[in-house]
């Protein structure tokens, strides 16, 4: 067996003789659209300089390049699935976005008491209902508008809660007894809309540390490293695989994958065609918060190691060039960016 | 068992720089209060940008001491120890810090400012304080 040496991140060589010229022009990336470049190399430096006459790009780093799904308007239908089993003791967790969580439905369960739902109270606050009855009144606008939110959802007999951002904010003493599986987009009167990500179900119901758990170990995100991962029976990525591969399979606009079992969601409803795949949590956060904004006709360069860059048209049409300066250090070598400064 | 780590005058740390940091900040309506962008590692270099047509104010310590920032005893604007970036301006300055401070001359409110900071990979309990040094906050 032999080895094939490459060179490292810490070595110092490579930086002093980049140069390897890497050049990249983009004629039209479309408004609101994002463009993830992947360098074949580490690079030392790269420069972009945007050509457009209006609007702006905006340029970072975020190699948690996941994707969500976007249940656009209130015309939607919903994506339903079962659990493969009745559950009785049980957590559901995912994070949202939108505009305003109004008095749409989040999330339903079904195949037990009927009306049993995490749904919007209007004000920015959120109501859980079991067999219809309300549990206790959440705060209002406890939710972030146009920010992400973890929902956690514990079910277990007459101690039922609703979790917002790792906090206890409702909770329902219904008897709940089992269930077979939920919907999100829920009901067609009231549908939500806004973004899902990240969905799992564990067949456990999680103490208030263990909800805890999940939504600050979330931002590095992968529910198999969390301390119940033995009872992690669903995992609903809302991945189709744009900028990188993450799973074998991609999720489509007709079905979401569950990435442990086989509990997949299916569209049921009608849709009119707008649901799409969007930027997932950490990858929006970086857009939005971890950017650096070049406007029409700008330029910049930066001394900067890393194997992938992401650019984001913002308010118009985007043509710009990209050039990098790279080393000769193989991209594998370099680690995945994300945390502060990145995407949190 | 002692880890050790690289240390400030570390030649190499700085020649293999270069993972980034970036952060927009949001400017505040009070002409005096800071913003303070902390960084993960210690610096080789930063680049603040502004995309307004606002001045914005650089420095090494907060504008004026104040509980928030209790590290500082001293403050930028005692000494002038800041400079200016005009408005939809960037500067690019080749420093060694843990964090800095941006401020609005004119306390305009939401103007958004881009700090991108180039790391070395030397921790910042490394870096020593620059509470009271002159340049900084003297």
């Amino acid at each position: 067996m032999s080895f094939v040496y490459t060179t490292g991140l810490n070595s110092t060589g490579p930086y002093q003789s980049a140069g390897r010229p890497y050049l990249k022009n983009v004629a039209s990336l479309t408004d609101q659209s994002t463009e993830y470049l992947k360098f074949p190399k580490v690079t030392k430096k790269i420069r972009i300089k945007n050509h457009s006459t209006s609007g702006r790009l905006k340029i970072g780093f975020a190699d948690n390049a996941r994707r969500a799904f976007d249940m656009p308007d209130t015309s939607d239908g919903r994506f339903e699935g079962g659990f493969g089993a009745t559950l009785t003791a049980f957590t559901v967790s995912f994070w949202i976005k939108s505009s305003d969580v109004t008095v749409s439905r989040i999330i339903q369960l079904t195949g037990g008491l009927s009306q049993t739902r995490i749904q919007g109270s209007g004000t920015g606050g959120l109501r859980f209902k079991i067999n219809n009855v309300n549990g206790t009144t959440s705060a209002n606008n406890i939710t972030t508008p146009n920010g992400w939110d973890q929902i956690t959802l514990v079910i277990n007999g007459t101690s039922n809660a609703v979790y917002l951002n790792g906090v206890q904010v409702t909770t329902n003493s219904t008897a709940a007894g089992g269930f077979t599986g939920l919907s999100i987009g829920a009901n067609a009167s009231a549908n939500f809309d806004g973004t899902y990500d990240e969905m799992y179900l564990y067949n456990t119901a999680f103490t208030a540390a263990e909800v805890l758990e999940l939504y600050s170990s979330a931002a590095y995100l992968d529910p198999r490293d969390h301390s119940q991962a033995a009872n992690l029976t669903s995992w609903w990525a809302f991945e189709n695989n744009a900028f990188r591969t993450y799973f074998t399979t991609n999720d489509t606009t007709a079905t979401i994958r569950d990435r442990i079992g086989s509990n997949n969601l299916t569209q049921a409803g009608t849709f009119d065609g707008t649901e799409k795949f969007v930027n997932g949590r950490q990858l929006d956060t970086a857009v939005n918060s971890h950017s650096i904004i070049i406007p029409a006709l700008g330029e910049i360069e930066l001394s900067v190691k890393t194997k992938s860059l992401f650019l984001f048209a913002d308010g118009a049409t985007q043509t710009f060039d990209v050039y990098a300066s790279l080393t000769t250090i193989p991209s594998e070598r370099m680690y995945d960016l994300t945390g502060t400064g990145i995407d949190v | 068992m002692s880890i050790y780590t690289a240390g400030l005058n570390h030649v190499g740390s700085y020649q293999v720089a270069g993972r980034p940091h970036i952060d927009q900040i949001t400017l505040t309506a009070v002409a005096t209060h800071s913003q303070r962008v902390s960084f993960s590692k210690v610096t080789k270099s930063i680049i603040v940008r502004t995309t307004s047509s606002h001045a914005v104010r650089i420095h090494f310590a907060p504008y004026t001491a104040s509980a928030a920032f209790p590290n500082y005893t001293d403050d930028a604007s005692t000494g002038n120890n800041f400079i200016t970036l005009s408005g939809s301006g960037q500067i690019e300055l080749d420093v060694k810090c843990k964090e800095v401070f941006i401020s609005a001359p004119l306390g305009t409110t939401n103007d958004i400012v881009e700090v991108y900071g180039e790391l070395t990979t030397i921790p910042t309990e490394r870096m020593f304080s620059l509470d009271g040094v002159e340049g900084v906050s003297s």
